[in-house]
């Protein structure tokens, strides 16, 4: 078994005969910036319920922590922040921390510190903007000191500024805390600045699990050559310095780099007796490829 | 669980519960002024009556073949404040109030989203629904104090009455504190169960005012008509007077139990009952 913190084995949750979370397989190692995105509906916060324990899958099962300590092990937010109005900021940690038996005053103190909430410990919250209201859900999910952090879509609603905010908060407690970080949106340009790997959903099945750089890769301007015969084309770029290239398919070459000798490529190919069916540039955005991929839907494993 | 409690405890004070407390208290206050001036001028209301241990006791408005009717010049000698408090309670509004609060308390911790602070990856979240069942009690023994103190304010700004029986007024305030409890937890448990709070509010409502035994009457007055069982078996085994509601409105002081089983032992059932049925739904459920 490989060293995931998190993995899930064919997790399904079904509303009224509905599947809307159907047989997922997640997997999340220790330390990684997790990133599940898909369109509204796709069931990111149904998955995200059940791995925070507030509901119960109908098939399947979650392989988390299973020791006793596992309610502090774990923060989360999920959809809007749980924050009583009437209370003031502090005062809705302080529930929180008591609740969980971890109660201590400069433990929230520093944490709403961090969380940029400090001198408005005292307001009550139902006088928090958005931005605050989220930064104190994070702050609530911190309590305990957690190593597997959960945060459903917490730039919905926040100003450029807010989103800066929470994606460098995000990037701190990876970097100084090593947590562990499962992250969701449905805006892949903004989570592709955080996270480290990727889990595309649609229709609640998991599209695609793949890395940053495999991504990037995805994304990346290439050269594509359909031939039918690779290995001679392989073996050709290989003698003429051609390194960075891979066979992709029975009968297909991505080449990186190199975009404006397209002509000199094909010109030697065709010279040495590669039969060249197509060659041509093919890249695209992020938005662009993640489309494509829910668009297309079905499982494809990386 | 202590936790958990503990929690809910400083949730209570911080959600400014004094100013339940006060209402509480100015409403009492007002209801037993005016129930004393009446009782003052008129004295028809107050009756006095030997119960079965031949002592005198003074009711407010009951009257049968063993008791007389005392008139107003000595009527203000004639009544007390743990009648005037009975009275008050016996009313259904003490249950009505705890069930009420219970779902208010209930839903606020779910419509905040709170709920979801106190349950991620609960290894018992049954521990999260069974823990609310203190802030019940607290708050239902504290509006029970607001109620008396409305009584001694009453007294205070009309005439000076007597206590009553502290012995028994004690006796009283304890069983009647348990009743009203148990009908708190019979609240939680139902909330969870439709988790719509103006619904659950209704519900409590004519539960508290008796509506529930009345159907109950219903079921028995056409179980006896078609014969299924027979009038004595009815009258032999009263159900409905084994609701909580019902036996909450007819304790009073000279008899704490009224009937039996004791109300305490109903009070006891009803809180086990209603709280093993909330923690099954509050684990079958998902939480949000």
């Amino acid at each position: 078994m490989k060293d995931f913190l998190l993995e899930t084995n064919v997790l399904t949750k079904k509303y009224g005969g509905r599947a809307v979370v159907d047989q997922v397989n997640l997997h999340i190692k220790k330390g990684e910036i997790y990133g599940l995105i898909g369109p509204n509906g796709a069931g990111k916060t149904t998955i995200m319920k059940m791995i925070a324990g507030f509901a119960t899958p109908t098939e399947g099962e979650i392989k988390l922590f299973t020791d006793k300590d596992r309610e502090r092990r774990i923060g989360a937010l999920i959809e809007a922040p749980g924050i009583i109005g009437n209370l003031n900021g502090f005062d809705n940690m302080k529930l929180k921390a008591l609740a969980m038996g971890v109660y201590d005053k400069q433990s929230i103190l520093d944490l709403l510190n961090l969380v940029g909430l400090e001198n408005d410990r005292k307001k009550k919250t139902k006088n928090y903007s958005l931005g605050m209201k989220q930064r104190l859900g994070i702050g609530l999910a911190l309590i305990g000191h957690p190593d597997f952090l959960i945060l459903d879509e917490p730039i919905n609603g926040l100003d450029p500024q807010g989103i800066t905010e929470v994606r460098e908060l995000v990037m701190k407690l990876s970097k100084e805390r090593g947590m562990t970080i499962m992250i969701s949106s449905h805006i892949l340009e903004e989570l592709s600045k955080v996270a480290n790997v990727f889990g595309i959903i649609n229709h609640g099945k998991l599209i695609k699990e793949l890395t940053e750089e495999k991504l990037k890769a995805e994304c990346e301007e290439k050269i594509e050559i359909v031939t039918g015969n690779t290995d001679l084309a392989s073996s050709i770029l290989e003698e003429n310095n051609y390194k960075d290239f891979e066979v992709v398919e029975a009968n297909k070459i991505h080449i990186f780099g190199n975009l404006s000798e397209v002509p000199a490529i094909n010109r030697m190919l065709v010279m040495r007796g590669v039969d060249i069916n197509e060659i041509h540039i093919i890249g695209s955005s992020l938005e662009n490829y993640y489309l494509s991929c829910i668009g297309n839907g079905g499982n494809q494993n990386v | 669980m202590f936790n958990l409690i503990r929690m809910n405890l400083y949730r209570f004070f911080r959600e400014k519960g004094y100013i339940a407390f006060i209402i509480t208290l100015l409403c009492a206050t007002l209801i037993s002024a005016i129930a004393i001036e009446i009782t003052a001028e008129s004295g028809i209301e107050i009756v006095e009556s030997v119960d079965e241990n031949g002592q005198t006791v003074y009711n407010m408005g009951v009257a049968d073949e063993n008791s007389d009717i005392t008139l107003s010049a000595a009527a203000e000698a004639n009544t007390s404040m743990a009648e005037i408090f009975v009275e008050i309670l016996g009313s259904g509004v003490i249950v009505m109030i705890s069930g009420i609060f219970a779902i208010i308390y209930s839903d606020t911790e779910r419509r905040y989203g709170f709920v979801k602070n106190l349950t991620v990856r609960k290894r018992e979240r049954v521990a999260v629904f069974a823990a609310k069942a203190v802030p019940v009690f607290v708050f239902t023994c504290y509006t029970m104090v607001a109620v008396l103190g409305g009584v001694y304010l009453g007294s205070c700004f009309t005439y000076a009455i007597p206590f009553g029986n502290v012995n028994r007024f004690f006796a009283y305030f304890v069983v009647q504190l348990f009743v009203a409890t148990a009908f708190g937890v019979f609240s939680l448990a139902l909330y969870e169960l439709i988790r719509k709070e103006v619904v659950a509010v209704i519900i409590v409502i004519f539960t508290s005012l008796g509506l529930v035994s009345k159907i109950v009457q219903l079921l028995e007055m056409g179980l006896v008509k078609v014969g299924i069982c027979s009038e004595a078996f009815i009258e032999k085994y009263e159900i409905s007077q084994h609701f909580l509601a019902n036996r909450s409105a007819v304790i009073n002081l000279s008899d704490v139990s009224a009937g039996k089983p004791c109300a305490l032992i109903i009070a006891a059932i009803g809180i086990v009952i209603y709280l093993a049925a909330g923690m099954i739904l509050y684990r079958k459920k998902d939480v949000v």
